[in-house]
């Protein structure tokens, strides 16, 4: 089931090394690219495990984190075995954060 | 021929047919990258010299870059070619967003198209799926209502419209084409074009993947290109404020557009009132969100919402430095909250502010010297400063309701049409209207004046003019110690010819200009280009390769205007206004574009281009080196 910043609850976060803030989200899409990056060496949105929303009529956007495979999106594997997840390390505004105590 | 999995398909589509098919761009690629450098030279072999801007056999061409897609900063960019609707060369704009790379990821590098359907329609590409759906039910709406109605009716909020409003339906020429709601692809008329083919929209929805031939190692240069970006100073307060602010130091050197074209310092209260030097101080107060294009860690981009006064209620993206001068300085207007109004009005209207704004200062002057009047004006008086009289004019030209028709065709028809001597005050180059501010900047001047476009700084106009970075600085980058001197013409031509080059590579491999040399040495460079474009090719291009192809490719343009518009020497020099008019306060108050001057800086331009100093045409022995046939002379 997918899980988006309304939804960051203690579950997820226990599971997960990232936490997400929508609010500072800029929409640039780095961390869908280069999650598909990680996954299979190609670029694309509809592979990643994260996704952002398009455009709303408040001018920001939602991320949502896949945990599982659906609609061509790909599990988020927690990029085991990276220093960091890399939906982390390209997101400049802090809008994607890994949370350090996550358990595994 | 090469291959490489970098690249996509271009789609061709005939309007009058409705049929479409597909061939690989790999081929155009290898010669011209893609982008600007292979809609071009599409566009020239398939356009005749008999066919005229709304002629449905003029093609309109879409095309991104083959970096689109990719996480290399500013890689979200796609350009549109056509035959100009101002001056009859080449047309063409470029936009920033998220429309390309979601073409890209549907499989395709360019659309081609041709024709007039008999009816109002749009385009949608559904990865490999080509439909063309009835569009009846959005004529007359605005881009915004356009967008959210297609989205809604195809079930998917993830596609992505670049669509035309009223403008570009009722021919108006200074129409642009809008994606997302606020990207422009501005000048040239080209939203008309799109217009004249009954075409009011094209919805992508991509969901495959972009590949690189060596990701490992291209992903590692990435990296360092965001690491350049984010050490730039100039990018740092892009990231805070977006370019708005960026007008207001160029009024230190005269580098306004004040009342068209009548002066080039701003009055201080004026500019402190539109554009205060503390920048926190002012229009920030509306700045809701920090939003990107695709792949830009920068975020230049802000969402605005204005919370009070009369325009309480506006809320878009978008609002850059253009607007300041377009619809600022030029009309008087110093009330910041009308510039992102009035942005708002041109985006739904399909409006390009840069002309739309030269046409209404034109109308302003002509009322202010009486040569036209609430006769003429459907009962509008025009006074410097009233923006809300722009904003009718501006609803008026997109409809072209009355004197909003005569408006709708850029100050120079405008002129011809009302005459009275109004023609003087028409301040354009090649028949297009002119953004901007030329008298004090040499350099820049000289790029503006050569564009192949009719007048833009997105050629070879060098920033560095306006940045004024140390002798030093410009001496060991480009080899041009003049680099602090904006009103030197010396060396200023070495520096026009090499940023023509860096336009055509950032325009044509699909990057922001903005995050390249041109804001700054320290960006990245051709050598950087070569880098990336080699590891995602897997070709091994060097620098000084990439500068040939930039070459080929800022050729085809010239050719182009050649072939169709008949340019020569005499359409590369500035508006007569800026070599007759000095400019009239402010420290450099005398300063104007001297005329011996600038013969000797055209001389220079075209030898460095290998172009007949005469004619301004390309030598054979030109074309020859650059592999291009001595029959696109003809």
């Amino acid at each position: 089931m997918a899980s988006d910043s309304t939804d960051v609850n203690a579950k997820v976060n226990m599971m997960k090394r990232i936490m997400i803030n929508s609010e500072t989200c800029t929409g640039c899409g780095l961390c869908e690219i280069m999650c598909s990056f990680h996954h299979r060496k190609v670029f694309s949105r509809k592979l990643a495990s994260v996704e952002i929303s398009e455009l709303m009529k408040d001018g920001t956007r939602k991320i949502t984190l896949h945990d599982r495979d659906e609609n061509g999106h790909l599990s988020c594997d927690n990029c085991e075995g990276l220093d960091e997840p890399l939906c982390v390390t390209y997101c400049y505004t802090k809008a994607i954060v890994e949370v350090k105590s996550h358990e595994k | 021929m090469k291959n490489s999995v970098l690249f996509k398909k271009i789609l061709y589509v005939d309007l009058t047919t409705q049929k479409s098919f597909t061939e690989p761009s790999v081929e155009v690629a290898e010669k011209f990258i893609g982008g600007r450098g292979a809609n071009s030279w599409i566009l020239l072999h398939e356009n005749k010299t008999f066919m005229s801007p709304f002629d449905p056999a003029n093609r309109l061409v879409f095309g991104t870059g083959p970096l689109v897609g990719t996480p290399v900063p500013g890689a979200c960019r796609f350009n549109v070619e056509s035959l100009n609707a101002f001056t009859g060369g080449i047309g063409s704009g470029n936009a920033g967003g998220h429309f390309a790379p979601e073409l890209r990821f549907a499989g395709y590098d360019h659309i081609v198209l041709k024709g007039r359907s008999k009816r109002p329609v749009y385009l949608f590409i559904d990865d490999g799926k080509i439909q063309i759906k009835d569009a009846i039910h959005l004529s007359g709406k605005t881009t915004w209502e356009t967008e959210d109605m297609i989205k809604d009716e195809l079930g998917d909020r993830k596609i992505q419209v670049a669509c035309i409003g009223e403008a570009g339906e009722n021919l108006v020429r200074n129409a642009c084409i809008i994606a997302g709601k606020s990207r422009a692809i501005g000048r040239c008329g080209l939203g008309a074009v799109m217009g004249s083919k009954n075409l009011k929209a094209i919805a992508v929805r991509g969901t495959g993947s972009v590949e690189v031939a060596r990701p490992d190692e291209f992903v590692v240069c990435v990296d360092r290109m965001i690491e350049k970006c984010f050490q730039n100073e100039g990018l740092k307060m892009l990231k805070n404020y977006g370019t708005s602010p960026f007008g207001r130091p160029l009024n230190e050197i005269c580098a306004f557009v004040v009342r068209n074209f009548q002066d080039a310092y701003w009055e201080p209260e004026k500019l402190d009132r539109a554009l205060p030097e503390d920048v926190e101080s002012g229009y920030m107060k509306y700045r809701k969100h920090h939003l990107a294009c695709f792949a830009c860690p920068i975020h230049a981009s802000k969402y605005w919402e204005i919370t009070d006064g009369p325009y309480a209620g506006t809320a878009c993206e978008g609002f850059e430095a253009n607007l300041t001068i377009d619809f600022g300085s030029k009309l008087d207007i110093d009330y910041a909250p009308a510039f992102i109004k009035i942005h708002e009005v041109c985006s739904k209207l399909g409006i390009d502010i840069d002309n739309a704004g030269g046409s209404i200062a034109w109308a302003f002057e002509c009322f202010e010297k009486g040569i036209i009047t609430r006769d003429d004006t459907d009962g509008l008086e025009l006074h410097w400063g009233d923006h809300k009289v722009v904003i009718k004019l501006l609803e008026k030209m997109a409809r072209r309701e009355g004197f909003g028709d005569i408006i709708a065709e850029g100050s120079k028809r405008a002129s011809e049409i009302v005459g009275k001597g109004s023609e003087k005050y028409s301040v354009h180059i090649k028949g297009q209207d002119l953004m901007e501010p030329m008298r004090t900047a040499k350099g820049w001047a000289l790029g503006v004046a050569v564009a192949d476009r009719g007048g833009t700084h997105t050629r070879g106009a060098p920033e560095t003019d306006f940045l004024r970075f140390p002798s030093e600085v410009g001496q060991k980058a480009w080899g041009v110690p003049t680099t602090d001197r904006p009103t030197s013409y010396e060396y200023k031509p070495k520096l026009v010819v090499y940023f023509e080059r860096m336009h055509a590579l950032s325009d044509s491999l699909g990057l922001c200009n903005i995050l390249s040399s041109w804001e700054g040495p320290d960006l990245p460079d051709h050598n950087d280009y070569a880098k990336l474009y080699s590891l995602a090719t897997g070709w091994d291009i060097s620098g000084d390769e990439m500068l040939h192809i930039a070459e080929r490719i800022h050729t085809i343009g010239k050719l182009f205007n050649i072939r169709h518009a008949h340019f020569t020497r005499k359409d590369d020099y500035p508006p007569p206004r800026l070599m007759e008019e000095p400019v009239k306060s402010g420290p450099l108050a005398g300063e104007k574009l001297e005329k011996a001057d600038w013969d000797k800086m055209l001389d220079e331009y075209y030898e460095l281009h290998g172009w007949d100093k005469k004619t301004s045409y390309p030598d054979r022995s030109t074309l020859k080196k650059l592999e291009l046939s001595e029959d696109l002379l003809l």
